[in-house]
């Protein structure tokens, strides 16, 4: 039988198939939806329009049998894939089904966006990646540089170095006394050939001045982002080699990941693997968690797929995957021993709405519970943009899902979340009548209410500044996400004004309620001078802060800048109480981030490090 | 009118049975002949000669519960016998293509030709059916036997074509090893 002989044989299958396939196929769930038309936008002053609520069929659950005589099933576990089983089958389906040209061969694909860190919100205390951290008894601190981790003794208004560990780190970590050092490393050779590799390094710091190393793992492909969690290392490298039919490497052992230790290779099968939704390429995010008393690894899970972000929090982690045209929508959540969660899918959770997404981006994950909340910028077919919240639960597999149309609110893009008690701020940036620069006119704040699995969004008719660029560069793109508001306590916020014009000076804010927040003080530029206000900030007391400040030098863009710390009480308006001097002369201050400026606690004292320096420093007096 | 009515017609002999199945199918028979001729007046030739071969097959044929199945497979085996005769219809190398995605079905396939018996056969694609699950089951039949394309199928399940893609290859695959299980040679 040859295949035309074979598709006229498909007559014989059962009229009852051919009839249901003629079925326009059902909806696939039910959700509740409640959206929101806001009339009022962020510019005119105006009632907010009644809002209105839309509630569809229940969603549709489906219980374990409740008939007696049926033998229990076990429940399998939830698929990640419904395309897919296993990495040999889509190795087996991208090596006869896809073609990419010459070019596009052996690319390395590096590792997803950093996660946006909700720690805060879980309270839980994890600590993301890190340039620096102090031993437990408070007297030693570590911090990374260029090639070498320096070692400071800290006291009481000095420091002095007291050492150096070879080699740079992207992360510096302290669990008891073990110092935990993460670094990328490539072999710098041109691409196919170049490999890149995360390198996890475990000290003795029992004595804190001559640290051992201990173990050293290995882990194949670029840093995505890493964080400690009570004693647990979390790990996640990206990853990615063609595998099309054109490019498929001999060994398909080279399509797994690589992790070892101390040299010795541990296994990574397909137990540790999942394929997340409809992977068009061979990409992965590979997660480890080593327990660091031990050195062992707990947790390994790689995760395949068209992987946008990773998101992560105290014990889970989060893929958001790109499927098709609809942006990174789908969202696939696992829990504390790298166990699939469970998907969220944008699009699918609005249904018929009316209101699917044309294209959605996740933006934020938080969980609570094992409710995963996905917090989202929405775009409809004909470009409105949407402030989405997705919440899924984990166990009762119910999703919810409440958008807030930005109506009159062109080029909207979310800037920063902070979240509190009971949902977060978010702080959208506004663009309006594009120039060749692009530079936005206003920013706004939109305030959600957590309640379960609901969502509350409230629109404000504040507006602020719109802070979109790191202080040392006049022009470019933002470096990423900055934290431009400093929470004081008690729902007080202060919050920098634009530093295009002197140092700009600080708004303060009382959102205590998201259903009337005030802007109580307006700094409109009243501080005076050429200077400008850096995003590292310290909170003393709720009426207390410290910013860092950055000094020009004779010439414009930085150059030869100098550094200062200045502590503000909050009265009716900000007063500097103080000014220290910090540094001078840096040669190209390009932003806190660019020179590793961080600052930190210890024993009640506040300090701080810079990449270049070999020690860390008393901040203030 | 209900499909027991228009069967019954059709027993009696009576000329209203082609209008009531006009009336109750003829758009569809001839949408499913369109999808596979991609021409319209030769999707209104299968469709009128599916009353036709209607009439001569109804008796001893009395497909009382599954009426559109019966006159829908007619329509498909002439618009495929259309095709196939005419070249120059578009969706020819559409046909070739889906012969070439049924080849992957057959279990040890190779030069050498066999026959099945035909309900052997039809029990064999009915049992693998079953198991596959409603969904798959909706996208095999939809490309298989309505031979809608892979972009028609994502649009009228809100899927991928990625996904429509690698569904079909995996039900491809599992359909052969099926048959090569259930001891069926081809």
């Amino acid at each position: 039988m040859r295949g035309n002989e074979f598709l006229d044989k498909m007559e014989l299958i059962n009229p009852e198939y051919i009839e249901e396939a003629a079925k326009k196929p059902r909806s696939k769930k039910r959700r509740f939806i409640k959206w929101v038309a806001a009339a009022a936008c962020f510019a005119a002053v105006a009632a907010i329009s009644l809002q209105f609520f839309e509630r569809e069929e229940p969603p549709v659950i489906i219980r374990p049998s409740e008939n007696e005589f049926e033998e229990e099933t076990p429940v399998p576990e939830k698929p990640t894939s419904e395309s897919y089983e296993s990495l040999p089958e889509l190795l087996e389906y991208l090596g006869l089904n896809e073609i990419h040209g010459t070019e596009d061969s052996f690319i390395e694909i590096k590792g997803s966006e950093e996660s946006y860190v909700t720690a805060e919100a879980e309270g839980i205390e994890i600590t993301v990646q890190s340039s620096f951290a102090v031993n437990m008894t408070g007297e030693y601190a570590f911090h990374s540089g260029e090639d070498f981790v320096y070692i400071t003794k800290l006291g009481e208004g000095k420091t002095e170095n007291a050492g150096k560990i070879k080699g740079g780190a992207d992360a510096v970590f302290v669990i008891n006394e073990k110092l935990v050092l993460i670094s990328e490393n490539s072999s710098g050779k041109e691409k196919p050939e170049r490999e890149t590799s995360t390198r996890i390094r475990f000290f003795d710091i029992s004595s804190p001045e001559e640290p051992v190393l201990s173990d050293e793992f290995v882990q194949k492909g670029a840093l995505s982002a890493c964080w400690l969690s009570g004693a647990d290392i979390y790990t996640v490298t990206g990853e990615g080699v063609c595998a099309c039919g054109f490019s498929r490497l001999d060994d398909p052992a080279g399509y797994y990941p690589s992790l070892s230790k101390n040299g010795g290779k541990i296994a990574w099968g397909d137990e540790d693997i999942s394929i997340l939704g409809t992977p068009e390429r061979v990409y992965y995010s590979a997660v480890t968690v080593i327990n660091g008393n031990n050195a062992e690894i707990a947790e390994k899970e790689a995760f395949y797929g068209n992987i946008e972000k990773i998101f992560y929090g105290a014990e889970w982690v989060a893929a958001a995957v790109c499927e098709g045209e609809k942006g990174a929508s789908e969202v696939y959540a696992f829990g504390p021993d790298l166990g699939f969660c469970g998907k969220t899918d944008i699009s699918e959770a609005f249904g018929d709405s009316g209101k699917t997404p044309e294209y959605s981006d996740a933006i934020s994950v938080t969980e609570e519970n094992g409710i995963f909340r996905i917090i989202g910028m929405h775009y409809d077919t004909e470009g409105n943009a949407a402030l989405s919240a997705v919440s899924t639960d984990t166990q009762s597999e119910e999703t919810f899902a409440e958008i807030l149309t930005l109506e009159d609110y062109s080029g909207a893009s979310v800037t920063e979340i902070q979240y509190n008690d009971n949902g977060a701020i978010i702080c959208l940036g506004r663009t309006e009548n594009r120039d060749n620069t692009g530079i936005s006119l206003s920013a706004g704040f939109v305030f959600a209410e957590f309640s379960g699995s609901e969502t509350k969004f409230h629109k404000s008719e504040i507006t602020a500044d719109y802070l979109n660029m790191q202080v040392g560069t006049s022009y470019g793109n933002p470096f990423g996400a900055f934290e431009t508001l400093i929470p004081m306590g008690n729902g007080i916020f202060v919050r920098f004004s634009d530093p295009d014009e002197g140092p700009g000076g600080f708004d303060i804010f009382d959102f205590s309620s998201p259903e009337n927040p005030l802007h109580i003080y307006d700094a409109e530029e009243s501080l005076s001078g050429d200077d400008s206000f850096d995003y590292i900030s310290h909170v003393y007391d709720e009426k207390t802060f410290g910013v860092l400040k950055v000094i020009h030098g004779e010439e414009v863009f930085f150059r030869d800048a100098g550094l200062s710390w200045c502590v503000f009480s909050l009265g009716e308006e900000p007063e500097l109480l103080y000014e220290y001097p910090l540094e001078e002369d840096i040669p190209f201050y390009a932003g806190a981030d660019s020179v590793g400026f961080g600052i930190f606690e210890a024993k009640g004292n506040l300090y701080y490090v810079m990449r270049d320096s070999e020690c860390a420093k008393p901040l203030g007096e | 009118m209900d499909d027991r009515e228009i069967v019954g017609l059709f027993l009696a002999r009576d000329e209203k049975a082609i209008e009531a199945s006009s009336e109750k199918f003829g758009k569809s028979l001839r949408a499913i002949a369109f999808g596979i001729t991609k021409d319209e007046q030769s999707a209104e030739e299968c469709e009128n000669d599916t009353y036709y071969e209607a009439w001569k097959s109804i008796p001893p044929h009395e497909p009382k519960s599954y009426l559109f199945a019966f006159l829908a497979r007619i329509t498909r085996n002439f618009a495929l016998n259309l095709c196939r005769r005419n070249k120059r219809l578009c969706r020819s190398a559409f046909i070739c293509e889906l012969t070439s995605e049924m080849e992957q079905c057959i279990p040890g396939a190779d030069d050498i030709a066999c026959r099945i018996d035909e309900i052997a056969f039809g029990e064999a694609i009915n049992g693998f059916l079953e198991k596959i699950g409603a969904e798959k089951r909706n996208i095999f039949i939809r490309r298989y036997w309505y031979l809608d394309s892979v972009s028609e199928i994502a649009k009228r399940f809100s899927l991928s074509e990625s996904k429509v893609k690698t569904t079909l290859f995996r039900c491809r695959k599992k359909l052969r090893e099926y048959l090569e299980k259930e001891g069926y040679t081809l």
